[in-house]
């Protein structure tokens, strides 16, 4: 005979898993500039090229998503894939390992990977987005930085 | 265009996690242990042996694959086998508390252990949140020192 209370507990433990990750999948992935504790980073301890602004794609090795990353980012920008790559593109699109570069994910907060952060010229975090962008929402945001 | 990466269709090792949430639930509902020993063996046969004993995604193949399009990414084999011999690990851990620890440990203690892989299973088929993955990345930021921040 099943138990009332163990069909209870197992109906909770389904309805929280459920429901716990589809809230954690959904909240707010943006984050402004002004939730930042770090508004702005030391220019020279970015990846990017000095002086001009770019977008840090933050990953993990075996980070299954990370990989479609680039394709999203040339998407948004309009570009090939490879003009990319090759920084031919309006913004750099620089690769940062959360392994190699933990300061830089604990400075911009960066929780998962991937997340896509962007950078002004004198190192002003702009924002923050985890997971991977929706190409038109990234293009709007860059079309409102005045980049791309 | 965007070169194709090896590896295997992320959503068998989803398909495989909903049947382990699946035969944990239906063990502790039926307070069975033997769906337990049951579910031990295939996580084990899966992560110990290989792909050719995974009978979640034989099953994936054989039954769900053809009713659904290509795959948009390809996912390293890594994560899920490791998280599949987790799994074997927390279920033969609570299978062991049920049986021949039984007299020393409260039984909550099993079923709490086999409600936990069920949990974390359903999490990963639900979301496809990889918990392991989210704690890999916390685990980097804390071993490493802050960088050197600006007035802004």
């Amino acid at each position: 005979m099943i138990g009332v209370t163990r069909l209870a507990i197992a109906a909770t433990v389904l309805a929280s898993a459920v429901l716990g990750g589809w809230t954690y999948r959904h909240r707010t992935p943006n984050r402004s500039a002004s939730e930042r504790q770090a508004g702005r980073i030391d220019p020279s301890r970015l990846p990017n090229e000095a002086g001009q602004p770019a977008l840090l794609a933050f990953t993990s090795p075996l980070c299954v998503a990370c990989q479609r990353t680039p394709g999203l980012v040339a998407e948004a920008l309009d570009v090939g894939e490879d003009e990319l790559t090759a920084g031919q593109a309006p913004i750099e699109l620089a690769k940062v390992d959360v392994t190699e570069r933990g300061d830089l994910a604990k400075a911009l907060d960066v929780r998962r990977t991937p997340t896509l952060a962007g950078v002004g010229p004198e190192g002003h975090v702009r924002f923050v987005h985890e997971g991977n962008p929706d190409p038109e929402a990234l293009a709007g945001r860059l079309r409102a930085w005045e980049v791309g | 265009m965007t070169q194709r990466s090896a590896g295997i269709d992320p959503r068998g090792p989803r398909f495989g996690q909903a049947l382990t949430a699946t035969l944990a639930l239906a063990a502790f509902v039926l307070e069975a242990p033997a769906l337990l020993a049951v579910l031990a063996l295939l996580l084990g046969a899966g992560s110990v042996l290989g792909p050719r004993f995974n009978l979640w995604a034989r099953s994936y193949r054989l039954l769900v694959r053809p009713l659904l399009s290509p795959p948009a990414t390809r996912e390293h084999p890594a994560p899920p086998r490791f998280a599949m011999c987790l799994g074997f690990v927390f279920v033969s851990t609570a299978l062991v508390l049920l049986g021949p620890f039984a007299a020393y440990v409260p039984a909550w203690a099993g079923w709490a252990l086999a409600l936990t892989v069920a949990g974390l299973a359903l999490l990963a088929a639900s979301t496809g949140i990889c918990v392991g993955c989210e704690l890999y990345v916390r685990v980097q930021r804390w071993r490493s020192r802050p960088v050197e921040e600006v007035p802004a």
